[in-house]
This record gives C-alpha cells, structure tokens and sequence, in this order.
C-alpha cells in the first residue's frame, strides 16, 4: 500500500507495519493508525510516528531508553490489560518530542509515553503517575550525562 | 484561591449548578462526584496538561534531522536492552525520498 508521509514522500508500507491506536493520542482520538518510521542516521532512535489517514500529521518521537537507560515506566493493571500484558516491562515504549526553534531548546514528554504491544502490534498512549517524568523535559538534560 | 474543608458525604457548589460531593477518602485517594450540566467539561487535569503537549509537540519548529546534529546522544546506539525491545518493533523502511 501507499501512503503519502509529512518527511519521507510517497512511501510503500505493509498491513502488518500498521500500529493500531483504538484510542488514538490524546488530543487526537480520531487518528488509530500510525506508522513508525526512523529517521536515517540515528540508529532508530529518532523515528516519526505517522499517520495513515491524515498525511501532514506526524509526530518526533525517541527511544526513551537511549536519552535515559534507567526509563522504568509503570503502567496501571487496567492499561497492561487493555495491551493485554502482565507487566510494563513486556511493552515497547516511544516518546514524543517537542521540536523547538532553536532545536537545542527542544523537549521530550517522558511522562505521557506511547506504549506497544508488537506482538499484536496495538498501542496506547498513557500518563504515568511518576514524579520522576514530566511533560517537558529539555532534551538537553540527557545530553549532559552522555560526557 | 480558596481552600475548603470537607468531610465525606459534603459537597459545595461551583457557580449555581454544578455541585462537587467528596463520596469517599482513603489513604491518598479521595473519590470526587461531579454534578454538571452537560455542556459543562470535566478533564483530569493531567490529560488536559497531555492533550496540550500533544498539540504542541505536533507542530515541529525545526526539521527533525537537526536533532541528530544537536544531540549527540541520538545519533549513537542506544543501550542493549533497548536496542533489542526496538527490534521486535515493527519498523517498516520510511528513509525513502
């Protein structure tokens, strides 16, 4: 199938590629269905998270686990049964970015993370109850502990 | 702003008609009804805080590819485990055009 992309242009995709959203993201319920396509030269960890129906709708999204190695997201009981998982560590997780103009001020929302279920490739977005995680995080804060 | 003082089973009045009762309260939680009509929303707060950074974060200032120059961190392979949990993700070939 075919499918015209906010970054990449026409594209060519699969079926099975097709992450599902039943509830789509907060603020946009309408849109269940994305894809996830990498952004070359990062190693997949800079990806956009496209949509199927509406073109110019894509996200910046990161692995979470190369900004933070020690990223724990807790999901609530009723949220791994809607993924239909036991536990939060069995879930692929990407979070969304702020690109800012200057891009050094960019931002990532580690506390509203997109958590996957790959096996039946269906996804939700999810707030955690976690101090630690806030909406904004400055990108620049990870980077400082790289070295 | 104001600060009440409510047991269970209380309630006080926001304008004339929407009426806030607290139901219940344990250990952290406290269980809240809301009568309201219907035009009137109620949001947790938190996912109004959410919808907003969606919103936002839908809106690049920047091209994306910038990060990668201005974030070494991106740009470098990410921890094994990781590294493995992408894998298993599909991730369908978008470096096309």
């Amino acid at each position: 199938m075919k499918l015209s992309s906010k970054y990449f242009g026409e594209i060519e995709y699969q079926e099975e590629d097709v992450l599902t959203f039943p509830k789509g993201l907060f603020a946009f319920e309408e849109e269940t269905k994305f894809l996830l396509l990498p952004f070359s030269g990062s190693s997949g960890t800079l990806l956009c998270l496209q949509s199927i129906a509406t073109p110019q709708l894509a996200f910046v999204v990161m692995n979470p686990f190369s900004l933070d190695g020690s990223y724990a997201p807790v999901l609530q009981p009723e949220e791994l049964e809607y993924l239909g998982v036991k536990d939060s560590t069995e879930l692929c997780y990407y979070v969304l970015c702020g690109v800012k103009n200057p891009v050094s001020s960019s931002t990532v929302n580690l506390q509203c993370p997109i958590a996957i279920n790959d096996r039946i490739c269906t996804c939700m977005q999810v707030i955690l109850e976690d101090d630690r995680y806030s909406m904004r995080h400055l990108l620049s804060e990870f980077q400082a502990k790289e070295g | 702003m104001l600060i009440l003082r409510r047991r269970a089973g209380q309630s006080f009045l926001i304008g004339s008609d929407v009426r806030v009762t607290i139901m219940a309260t344990k250990d952290k939680e406290v269980q809240i009804a809301i009568d309201a009509p219907k035009e009137v929303a109620v949001l947790r707060s938190e996912l109004a805080y959410a919808m907003n950074a969606n919103r936002e974060a839908a809106q690049e200032e920047s091209l994306p590819q910038e990060l990668l120059a201005a974030f070494s961190m991106l740009a470098q392979e990410p921890p094994e485990g990781a590294q493995e949990k992408g894998e298993e993700t599909p991730a369908p070939q978008g470096q096309g055009k």
